[in-house]
């Protein structure tokens, strides 16, 4: 099942699979969520993506996760889909990422990444020209607000993004629409001006959900971001979604709402 | 029938339903819709003894004549005096009922079950009938009466199930006990014989009179050369035939007297209508039908009497967008007259959802919400192998759209060469929530057929599907009328039940009897092949007992009740004379129905597991755990639990799923039964409608980790205790079951909620989903969308919906896991 030459010894730490993932990229997918993440949004639906030792977290071997991922090849193939890493922060396991990516090169499956961008340079190099697409996380584009929520700033975020673009990388950027944080006129405006500045095949536009409340608790940990972000009434949520999607379309026109 | 093939389809591929004929806000849609109300505002349904009791006077009076005569004698009778409803608005006129909200009774067939002891209550099940939970049935006290004193009594010793069981008395005692004690199947004798598809085209192109004429010609060319015994049958029944085509014929002249008495005192507008109706009920079936709407007539009229005659149901129309093309076509030209032809379709819709038989408490039970299942099946190759999707297909799609019922059951038949913007069209649909319609897939059915069930490659490809997912020729489509009786329920079987005999040696746990053979102590055995070695002994046994039941089930058929409107109805009897039920098709076969197959799979992978490879218990502490319903053994039931089941990649469980399937199949293939002059042949098919519930109830703990008389698992779907890896892992597990093996069909439901069906996107990506299925093998697939009214549902009865994900971007949970305000909130999200 194996075609790199040598023995392959890789592991990894994740801490989900998904089989028809059809939000996470083009086609039908499979979504491996590795854990550890360099951000800690507060709005996060994934805690266990990044809470130590929690029991989510398990080992697996490159040879375990290929037979996962044929499983659904015919799927990949006639969806135009395949496999994205996500997670966490994928990038966080280069190697790891590197070599499996290069694995589904090797079986004709597609790839795809899901990056917040916070991690260094040489990790994006680690997996150069084995990824089909980036779906890249842009949270906000002020310096200060990105860190008061996520725990960093974005400068790095946006020199990954550009260094990406001028290697030529098919970029998708991803913006989670959290209210009162970075629902605004001028974030809009920001977004549809970088997506132009990189070339970006599209804007997507992830409505805030509370799916993760859940988790939290399992987790036995309270649910801390719930005070932080303004819940808007059910009633006026799409409309607050296609408004957003409206001002970015007056500057930049692939805009969908959704994964 | 050359011009059906493929025309200029001028469909959007990507928005059908807001390119529809009917606007929502039309007068003809409005019309529809009040009629669905009316026939959905019924209260709960009354017992009528209308047709029991005119079905039971007309017998009785020709209690001289030869069986098939004697029949449609009595079919005469009713057809002649039954009352006949109508609905303010409906256009097409007749009803299979004679009262709106009415289920008649057919006593030849219920006389058995609705004499028997309720098992609930004190009283026979008839007195029970409003008092049970499932499909409560009122009955007046006047009607109760005459049922029990009058009716009931007559048939006493004279309805189907009183002949078989005196053979069995007299013959089979060992049989008898089997089918009594062991549970592994359930009889199939309680009602008249189902699953058909009739030659409608016939009447439509020709006229029944014409049909009555040829069938005199050949009565009275065997009259001259009358040799056996055999030849004196057959005269009986050409005139038996012909006789129900009389009755059919007088049936419509009385409507069109109901329609004319309705128009005197009708406003001048609605006198019209009535009028036209009327005319229409003059001309057809007797004559060919001129125009789309004496077509349809005609067609409902041989659908109805065949209710109210030989009652059964899965009385299926076939490729109705092939065979009536032509007719469509030439009938339909300015944009005005497809709009009138949408109103006729979906007011035939309409007409499909009036009747629904009243079933025992077990089967009722198992069958909650079902109502006949009679399918229209659409698209798919002709005998050519070339593609027949036309305007009319798309048509029915749009009647599906705007009527949304269960009845008329819908199927789609894709191959490789369906049109993609007819896929989308129909996804579109089903996305609506309906279920509807049902894909079923060529590539596998087709040779499925062929190598399977002897038929030509040519029949084969205009194959109809019925009921469920059964496949049998289609007589209407095919050049040369092939038919088929292909009695496709041989009497539903439970694979759990065989794996439970087999770990008892032959004794059922649940009464103790002894009713499988000695097949070996199962603590005794050694490796995994002396458990599935004595598996195959105690199926044999059990198969074999089935199909003794059968050859006196179809005997009786064919010989005691007859079926002589059955036979005027297929091309085949219709020109030979024999019956329907006697050898008169083109094809014969016998469709046995596996149910459990994930549970029985899962349970031989847990024995493989626990007690022979991993040895984490011996078979002596797995016989102990399952006779303690697993009490004091939760920490191997853990074990068993944690093991890859079917539907999850579980590769074990996936043989032995195929296995089940390859060893079922074989065992009935091995068996044939006479009809007249022919052989039928078994064939399996593995689908459980709700069947798996009341199944269950039958089968004690399992060594998957089931609790006694928990359900099974349903069709060929995972169990409940499989862990949900996602549709891809489901899909996989139906598309790898040897799916050719089972022409009598196989039924594979998928819950989808509606967020990750809404987008068009989404749409697209669920199109492929169900395109490399059928690449992968998958026989059929039906998708139930559910929308906010379902989840709620979900939410106060989450036992129910344990396989329903939701998902969103990069997140996703069993929604039974969710808590109450973060399922709220889902919910909010699903419309």
């Amino acid at each position: 099942m194996i075609l790199l030459p040598g023995p392959v010894n890789m592991r990894g730490k994740i801490f989900n699979f998904q089989r028809y993932a059809i939000h996470d990229g083009l086609g039908i997918r499979s979504v491996l969520f590795l854990y550890g993440c360099s951000l800690k949004c507060a709005w996060c639906c994934n805690p266990e993506s990044f809470i130590p030792d929690n029991k989510f977290i398990r080992e697996v071997e490159i040879e375990e996760v290929i037979p996962w991922l044929l499983e659904d090849k015919p799927y990949f193939l006639n969806s135009g889909g395949g496999l994205t890493l996500s997670g966490g922060e994928p990038l966080l396991q280069p190697e790891f990422a590197g070599v499996l990516l290069k694995e589904c090169r090797g079986h004709g499956i597609g790839t795809a990444i899901e990056t917040c961008g916070e991690v260094p340079w040489s990790n994006f190099e680690a997996v150069k020209g084995l990824v089909d697409y980036y779906l890249y996380d842009i949270k906000h584009l002020d310096p200060d607000l990105h860190n008061t929520y996520t725990g960093s700033g974005n400068s790095g975020i946006l020199q990954n993004l550009k260094r990406l673009s001028l290697d030529k990388a098919k970029i998708y950027l991803r913006v989670p629409l959290v209210p009162g944080y970075n629902m605004d006129e001028k974030q809009a405006h920001k977004i549809a001006e970088l997506a132009g500045d990189i070339s970006a095949e599209g804007i997507n536009l992830l409505p805030y959900h509370r799916f993760g409340e859940d988790k939290y608790a399992r987790l036995g940990i309270n649910y801390a971001p719930a005070g932080k972000i303004s819940i808007i009434p059910e009633a006026d949520r799409k409309h607050k979604v296609l408004e957003f999607a409206g001002l970015i379309r007056l500057h930049y026109s692939k805009v969908v709402i959704g994964g | 029938m050359a011009d059906t093939q493929q025309g200029n389809v001028d469909i959007m591929s990507e928005n059908f339903l807001d390119n529809l004929v009917l606007k929502w806000s039309s007068e003809a849609e409005l019309r529809i819709q009040r009629i669905k109300k009316f026939l959905l505002g019924t209260r709960i349904p009354e017992i009528s003894i209308h047709r029991a009791r005119l079905f039971t006077d007309g017998y009785r009076k020709n209690e001289a004549e030869p069986a098939a005569i004697r029949k449609a004698k009595a079919f005469y009778y009713v057809l002649e005096n039954i009352p006949i409803p109508v609905i303010e608005d409906q256009l097409i006129a007749g009803s299979a009922i004679s009262f709106y909200g009415a289920i008649e009774i057919d006593p030849e067939y219920y006389t058995g079950w609705l004499s028997s002891d309720s098992k609930n209550r004190p009283g026979t099940q008839l007195r029970n009938l409003p008092l049970r939970g499932i499909q409560p049935v009122e009955i007046s006290q006047e009607d109760l009466r005459i049922l029990e004193e009058e009716i009931l009594p007559y048939w006493k010793d004279k309805y189907l199930g009183a002949y078989i069981y005196k053979d069995m008395e007299a013959s089979y005692p060992q049989e008898l006990e089997f089918i009594n004690k062991a549970q592994v199947f359930m009889t199939n004798f309680g009602k008249g014989f189902s699953h058909t598809v009739e030659d409608y085209n016939s009447v439509v192109t020709k006229g029944l009179k014409e049909i009555k004429n040829e069938i005199i010609c050949r009565r009275d060319k065997l009259a001259k050369n009358l040799g056996s015994e055999k030849d004196s049958r057959r005269l009986e029944m050409y005139e038996a035939m012909i006789i129900c085509a009389e009755a059919v014929m007088l049936y419509a002249r009385r409507c069109a007297k109901v329609y004319e008495e309705k128009s005197l005192s009708a406003a001048p507008e609605k006198k019209k209508e009535l009028m036209a109706i009327a005319d229409i009920c003059k001309k057809v079936p007797e004559f060919p039908a001129r125009s789309w709407w004496e077509a349809l007539q005609a067609i409902h009229f041989m659908h109805m009497t065949n209710f109210l005659t030989e009652s059964g149901v899965s009385h299926s129309l076939g490729r109705m967008d092939y065979y009536l093309y032509p007719l469509y076509k030439k009938w339909v030209k300015a944009s005005e007259e497809k709009e009138k032809a949408q109103e006729l379709l979906e007011c035939f819709f309409l007409k499909c959802y009036e009747y629904q038989s009243v079933r025992d408490e077990k089967t009722g039970r198992g069958l909650a919400g079902d109502r006949t299942n009679d399918k229209i099946t659409l698209g798919g190759i002709d005998e050519k192998g070339n593609d027949i999707t036309n305007e009319l297909t798309y048509r029915f799609l749009e009647a599906q759209a705007h009527v949304h019922l269960k009845e008329p059951n819908l199927s789609l038949r894709l191959h490789k060469g369906t049109p993609q913007a007819l896929v989308d069209s129909a996804l579109e649909v089903v996305r609506l929530g309906s279920g509807l319609p049902q894909f079923i897939n060529d590539d596998v059915i087709i040779p499925s057929l062929v190598s399977h069930a002897g038929v030509l490659l040519e029949d084969a490809r205009h194959y109809a599907d019925l009921g469920c997912q059964e496949n049998i020729t289609d007589p209407n489509s095919s050049p040369v009328s092939a038919d088929t009786n292909g009695h496709n329920n041989a009497g539903f079987f439970n694979l759990a039940k065989v794996v439970e005999l087999t770990l008892y040696n032959g004794i059922n746990p649940m009464n103790n009897a002894q009713v499988g053979p000695n097949s070996g102590k199962a603590d005794s055995f050694k490796v995994m092949d002396e458990f599935s070695s004595a598996f195959i002994k105690q199926l044999r046994y059990a198969v074999e007992m089935n199909v003794l039941m059968n050859s006196l089930v179809e005997r009786h058929f064919s010989d005691t009740l007859t079926n002589p409107y059955l036979s005027l109805m297929h091309p085949g009897p219709r020109s030979n004379g024999f019956d329907y039920a006697g050898g008169g098709c083109r094809y014969n076969w016998i469709g046995a129905v596996g149910v459990g197959l994930a549970t029985a799979a899962d349970s031989l992978m847990a024995i493989e597991e626990l007690v022979f490879k991993r040895k984490s218990c011996s078979m002596n502490e797995l016989l102990l755990a399952l006779e303690a319903n697993w009490k004091g053994f939760e920490g191997l039931r853990n074990i068993s639990l944690s093991l890859s089941r079917y539907g999850a990649s579980g590769k074990r469980a996936q043989f032995w799923a195929k296995w089940l399937v390859d060893n079922f199949s074989s065992e009935y293939e091995k068996h044939r039964i006479k009809r007249g002059d022919v052989e039928a042949k078994f064939v399996i098919g593995l689908f459980s409608m709700g069947i798996y519930l009341v199944l269950g109830e039958d089968v004690s703990a399992t060594p998957d980790g089931r609790f006694a008389r928990e359900m099974l698992s349903g069709s060929v779907a995972p169990s409940q205790y499989a862990e949900a890896l996602g549709y891809t892992a489901t899909h996989n597990a139906a598309a790898d079951i040897n799916t050719q093996k089972a022409p009598n069909g196989i039924v594979f439901n998928q819950v989808m909620p509606f967020n990750i069906v809404s987008r068009h996107d989404d749409l697209i990506k669920w199109g492929a989903l169900l395109r490399t299925y059928f690449e992968l093998g998958g026989m059929s697939v039906q998708y139930s969308v559910v929308d906010r009214d379902e989840l709620k549902k979900a939410q106060s009865d989450p036992g129910l919906y344990k396989d329903l994900i939701v998902r969103v971007g990069g997140y996703s949970a069993r929604f039974i896991d969710l808590s109450k305000p973060i399922q709220d909130d889902f919910i909010a999200r699903a419309c």
